[in-house]
């Protein structure tokens, strides 16, 4: 039976073509338009950390100015830094409150491997971190592993680079032990992560978060140690006169610039943390700092994820539009398809004359409504990754990962598809099924 | 205008087709009004001038490969030697590069309180001659002396108590004319500083802020380790003038060069991303009318089908090809207007939200003006070819059965 109707539906479409293909590319269209729109914005609004990110949290602590409020305003809001001070980060991380703390910030300088010619040096961001950076934010080993807590107390100069560097430098191999050069440091490989790209890359501001993540990380106290110091390259903040021209200047600073995030081994004891943090800035208050009225944030992931707008009002816009778009296009179909039916009374006349009750004409033109919504869903997909892939040479300072859809929002393009051609196609099936088999009859 | 009875009388018998139609013109009105101002406002910000001579300018960060102490030696050196080249008019050092997206930004308050905030603006603090290499022109008061022009060591005990401003916010600290701004003292930081000058245009540093027209310049350039630059070259010499200072540069051992780059590559990378939006925004908009014109000419055929006797009566007792042709245009028109009407509503509705996401202004009634000419145009186009072939159909098809 089911073939019969299929078969029904077929024939009816190769009847009237121009009609057929205004229908199943109107569809296309408009749900490529859609899904090109709801794909950004579905992948930007991902959970990046599905298993733990309401037990991962970033600091931030109102070191700031007691004269004028930090920066930009916030919807008209006094803001707080999102970055910390040296001391005060490494105060947070030496008590040692959290179950595992990452500690970030970043500089750039030439690297090659210890072997190469001087020329082969490439101009490289570096992310100098603390141990737990990888396994808190997920980033998966190759080749051994993260450094150790020796490491980091003495600034080692140990380095974990990307699959895509390893393979660039050392040919792909297992290259633990081999050593590469930071301008004139020589630095020793202990580990090389895969391909890695959460999306959003929320540990980071706003603006970065869609960029691709570094491929080079060191131990924080190694950067310390050795004053590699990037003015121009690194994000940091300052106020009052804070001299901040050299690494020692900026440590001693009230300038923020190390981004601190801790992760607890269960939801409860986010808020110890929190009231940890707030007898800090009450110690710290006592000796004349931490003077402004607004309060310090401890917050998860999706927290700090809503509050820097990872997805942008310009993105919920853009998946308006389309949807509006969308609908659009389906009034379209749902008047090609009265126009349909309604050439196709004589047919259903005759049906009904013979014997096919009304349940058998609906059953009829929903096959057909299915079929047209299923081919304009195919074609749409298509469409759709023709244009994400548009989108992605437009927007090509974004990390890839955002435009590209899985598998759930392939299946959900066609469901959409074929649902809404139903959906729309409801009305005229339900007026096709009305036409009495007499009011066609004497026509014929 | 007495075809109008009829018209509404059959419109109002079989409904759904043009509902389906109304709906769409609405739909496409509301998305064209509000897009269309978007892209506009977004053009108008793509082109915004920066106040630079930009196809002379290049720019890149270098490091100065010394100690602290000699920083401010190195960076002169370096100005000398590359003032020398043949291909080179002049050359800077900056804080930060326009359209660069990294910079700085301060308030400015009208006295050491925060509670006077003024506006928010771009902070350039460059070393002398900025005037001349950037090609800015100084519209009031005077520019920077020599003499206040300093490089400032790194521990900030040399510090400006001048600015010189855009004219944007000039605009902003005395709105009711912006030429009595020079003499007047703002507040940045807590600390006064003297406007003594004003520069017609220099954008700040970031592309997507729409306030970007707002720049304060301090004389003061504090030395760090890296330092961007902007050069000048002379007429004709850009490229010439690339390779030159590059290969000066690099002749000295631990130089670190990047973004080496042309100002026009510059801009270009800035707006990448909105000149890509807007693009989308076009395209979405076009995609629309051509979808709703698609729906128009279906409806108007599909009418038609409907009515072929009806028009062969018509015909047969005497109506012209043009009175055909009339209809069905008025009927278009009728449709139309309705699907304005209701897309002026849901026009004005969504732009009320779209203000408080984006800092949008209302949109201006010659919007809603001209693009309901559009769409009645549109529309037009649409259904005279459906209506051409209703005029065709012969009178003698009244008396065939369908």
């Amino acid at each position: 039976m089911v073939n019969y109707y299929i078969k029904l539906a077929w024939l009816s479409l190769r009847k009237t073509p121009l009609l057929s293909f205004l229908m199943v590319s109107t569809i296309a269209i408009g749900i490529a338009a859609a899904m090109v729109t709801i794909t950004v914005g579905y992948m930007m609004a991902q959970d990046p950390l599905p298993h733990k990110s309401d037990r991962v949290a970033m600091v931030h602590l109102n070191s700031w100015d007691p004269m004028q409020p930090y920066g930009y305003r916030r919807n008209g809001k006094n803001d707080i830094p999102s970055t910390l001070t040296y001391q005060d980060a490494m105060a947070l991380l030496h008590a040692n409150k959290a179950d595992k703390h990452t500690l970030f910030a970043q500089f750039s300088d030439m690297i090659r491997a210890a072997s190469a010619d001087i020329r082969d040096a490439q101009l490289h961001p570096v992310r100098s971190t603390t141990r737990d950076f990888f396994d808190m934010f997920g980033a998966p080993f190759i080749f051994g592993g993260t450094w150790s807590e020796e490491a980091d107390l003495n600034g080692e100069q140990v380095i974990v680079l990307s699959k895509h560097e390893n393979d660039r430098i050392f040919g792909g191999g297992n290259s633990i032990g081999k050593e590469l050069l930071i301008g004139t440091l020589l630095y020793r490989v202990v580990g090389v992560i895969d391909d890695w790209q959460p999306t959003p890359r929320f540990y980071t501001h706003r603006y970065l978060m869609y960029q691709p993540t570094l491929k080079y990380f060191v131990p924080l106290e190694s950067q310390i140690r050795n004053e590699l110091f990037s003015p121009t390259s690194m994000g940091w903040s300052c106020w009052g006169d804070a001299p901040n021209s050299t690494l020692a200047d900026l440590l001693v600073s009230e300038c923020v610039w190390i981004h601190m995030w801790v992760e607890f081994d269960s939801v409860a004891k986010k808020d110890d943390y929190f009231g940890f943090m707030s007898d800090y800035s009450e110690e710290q208050r006592k000796i004349g700092r931490f003077a402004r009225p607004e309060p310090n944030r401890l917050m998860t992931v999706p927290e700090y994820l809503k509050m820097e707008g990872a997805l942008s009002n310009e993105n919920i816009m853009g998946i308006g539009f389309a949807l509006a778009f969308l609908l659009a296009c389906l009034c379209n179909v749902m008047s090609l398809m009265m126009t349909k039916f309604h050439g196709k009374g004589g047919e259903i006349g005759l049906r009904r004359a013979v014997g096919a009750n009304k349940k058998d004409i609906i059953i009829q033109f929903g096959f057909e409504s299915v079929f047209i919504g299923l081919v304009g869903g195919i074609i749409g997909l298509l469409l759709a990754q023709a244009g994400l892939s548009v989108l992605a040479e437009m927007f090509s300072n974004m990390h890839q990962n955002v435009m590209t859809m899985d598998i759930y929002l392939m299946l959900g393009t066609i469901g959409l598809a074929v649902s809404t051609s139903v959906l729309f196609g409801l009305w005229p099936i339900y007026r096709a099924s009305q036409i009495q088999p007499s009011s066609q009859l004497n026509s014929l | 205008m007495k075809d109008l009875k009829p018209i509404l009388k059959t419109l109002w018998k079989s409904k759904t087709g043009p509902i389906l139609l109304i709906i769409q013109i609405a739909v496409a009105f509301t998305i064209l009004i509000n897009v269309g101002y978007m892209a506009v406002h977004k053009w108008h910000e793509i082109n915004k001038p920066s106040g630079l001579n930009e196809e002379r300018l290049f720019t890149f960060m270098a490091n100065l490969p010394v100690e602290p102490d000699n920083y401010k030696a190195q960076l002169e050196q370096d100005f000398a030697d590359i003032l020398e080249l043949s291909s080179v008019e002049n050359v800077i050092a900056t804080n930060s590069i326009p359209l660069t997206s990294w910079g700085l930004g301060l308030a400015l308050n009208k006295t050491e309180s925060d509670e006077s905030y003024i506006t928010y603006a771009g902070v350039y603090s460059m070393t002398d001659g900025f005037i001349d290499t950037l090609g800015l022109e100084v519209v009031m008061g005077r520019k920077f002396d020599h003499a206040e022009m300093l490089l400032s060591s790194t521990d900030y005990t040399v510090q400006s108590s001048t600015v010189m401003v855009t004219q944007a916010v000039a605009k902003k600290i005395s709105p009711e004319d912006w030429t009595l701004t020079v003499g007047k003292t703002i507040y940045i930081n807590s600390r006064p500083y003297q406007i003594i000058g004003i520069v017609d245009e220099l954008i700040a540093t970031w592309p997507t802020w729409w306030g970007n027209e707002r720049s304060v310049i301090y004389p003061v350039y504090t030395l760090t380790s890296e330092s961007k630059f902007m050069v000048k070259a002379r007429e004709g010499q850009l490229k010439q003038a690339m390779e030159d200072v590059q290969a000066l540069l690099m002749r000295q051992p631990g130089r670190i060069i990047d973004d080496y780059q042309t100002f026009a590559h510059t801009r270009e990378q800035g707006y990448k991303p909105m000149v890509s939006s807007l693009a989308i925004l076009i395209a979405v908009t076009i995609g629309l009318i051509v979808i709703t014109m698609l729906g128009t000419f279906g409806q108007a055929r599909f009418a038609i089908l409907r009515r072929k006797r009806q028009i062969g009566t018509r015909r047969a007792l005497g109506a012209s090809k043009w009175q055909i042709v009339r209809y069905y245009v008025l009927e278009n028109i009728v449709i139309t207007t309705l699907g304005i009407l209701f897309g002026v509503v849901c026009a004005i509705l969504l732009n009320v939200k779209l203000m408080e996401f984006f800092d949008l202004l209302s949109v201006p009634s010659e919007y809603f003006l001209f693009g309901a000419l559009a769409v009645l145009v549109a529309g037009q186009l649409a259904v005279i070819p459906p209506a051409l072939g209703a005029a065709n159909i012969p009178p003698a098809s009244a008396t065939r059965s369908i």
